[in-house]
């Protein structure tokens, strides 16, 4: 058998498509535009084995994605839409919490939000959203609240078995 | 004060980084991004991209700092690259290795450290993404794991074509 050396360094290395030690069981949903936020929080998320997270950089990503696939949970940053300057779009939202699918209807989101007054969280309350996060966005601040989703899902799954 | 180390393998390293082209090139957006993340994430005042060449560590990008570069022998960074891991140092005035260091002594006054080493495809550490604040700090698994993948992405970027990056707005 001829077998090559690695360095011991080549072999610790670590490379962001590798995949990691542990593969997550959860698949969660980030919509985010900032790719960097959105690769960091991805990347950390699957490295502490808290989840798989499936990016998209647009709402309409997301649209298609959740045709394709349920998950465990979404933090969705919220955008004006085609309502430029007049208020956010929540159709995502709605789309989300009116699905046949009651593995999407019921899953935690969590959305990113310029700013709130009460008027908007109003609204979130009505589309029964888990968490609202003011800029700055912070990786952490993201990685943490999809670490809450962890256990709700285990909750939910007992609840229903 | 303990000079940063050399070590055995330091020619192919020096190979690995020159190979890159990237030394004393202009700022570039795609690397600037990652250190004002890396800054406003952990709320530090300095990031930087740094590069270890023969004589001194050079920064391809920096966020709080206004030098370019610094000597090699006083680097932070010319000992983490020796690092499998984050090279964390919580507070620099209690460490032998950085007591009279003359960046603890002087500007930018450095108390906290934490290098994550720039590692190539055949594991030679080039240099390093970095977190420095003039207080006390430490560092839980999280913001280990968060400073890694920024490092990460760093690594891609310099692994890939300028004109295709993949970290952009």
């Amino acid at each position: 058998m001829n077998l090559q050396r690695v360095p011991a360094r080549a072999q610790n290395m670590t490379v962001p498509a590798s995949a990691p030690p542990d593969s997550p069981r959860h698949s969660m949903l980030l919509v985010e535009k900032d790719p960097l936020l959105r690769r960091t929080v991805a990347l950390t998320a699957r490295t502490l084995g808290i989840a798989h997270i499936h990016e998209a950089a647009s709402q309409a990503s997301a649209f298609r994605m959740l045709a394709e696939r349920s998950y465990h949970g979404a933090v969705i940053a919220l955008d004006f839409g085609e309502r430029r300057y007049a208020q956010y779009d929540f159709s995502l939202l709605d789309e989300i919490r009116t699905s046949a699918d009651p593995a999407i209807r019921d899953m935690p989101v969590a959305v990113l939000v310029d700013r709130c007054d009460a008027l908007l969280l109003q609204e979130l309350r009505h589309r029964q959203v888990t968490r609202v996060i003011l800029k700055p966005f912070r990786a952490r601040t993201l990685i943490d609240t999809f670490s809450e989703f962890l256990p709700r899902q285990r909750q939910a799954g007992q609840a229903s078995a | 004060m303990h000079s940063a180390p050399i070590s055995a393998d330091e020619q192919q390293r020096l190979e690995a980084l020159r190979a890159l082209l990237i030394l004393d090139t202009p700022p570039e957006e795609r690397f600037d991004r990652i250190v004002e993340f890396a800054a406003a994430e952990f709320d530090v005042p300095i990031a930087l991209i740094s590069l270890i060449d023969e004589k001194r560590q050079w920064f391809k990008a920096r966020a709080g700092l206004g030098v370019c570069e610094t000597p090699r022998d006083i680097s932070f960074c010319g000992h983490a690259i020796h690092c499998d891991n984050v090279l964390v140092v919580p507070d620099a005035r209690v460490d032998e290795r950085f007591v009279d260091n003359p960046l603890v002594l002087g500007e930018p006054f450095i108390r906290f450290y934490a290098g994550a080493p720039l590692i190539m495809p055949g594991g030679q550490a080039i240099g390093t993404l970095c977190l420095i604040d003039t207080r006390v700090r430490r560092l839980d698994a999280t913001d280990l794991s968060i400073l890694s993948s920024l490092r990460d992405l760093a690594v891609t970027e310099m692994l890939a074509p300028a004109d295709t990056p993949e970290v952009r707005a």
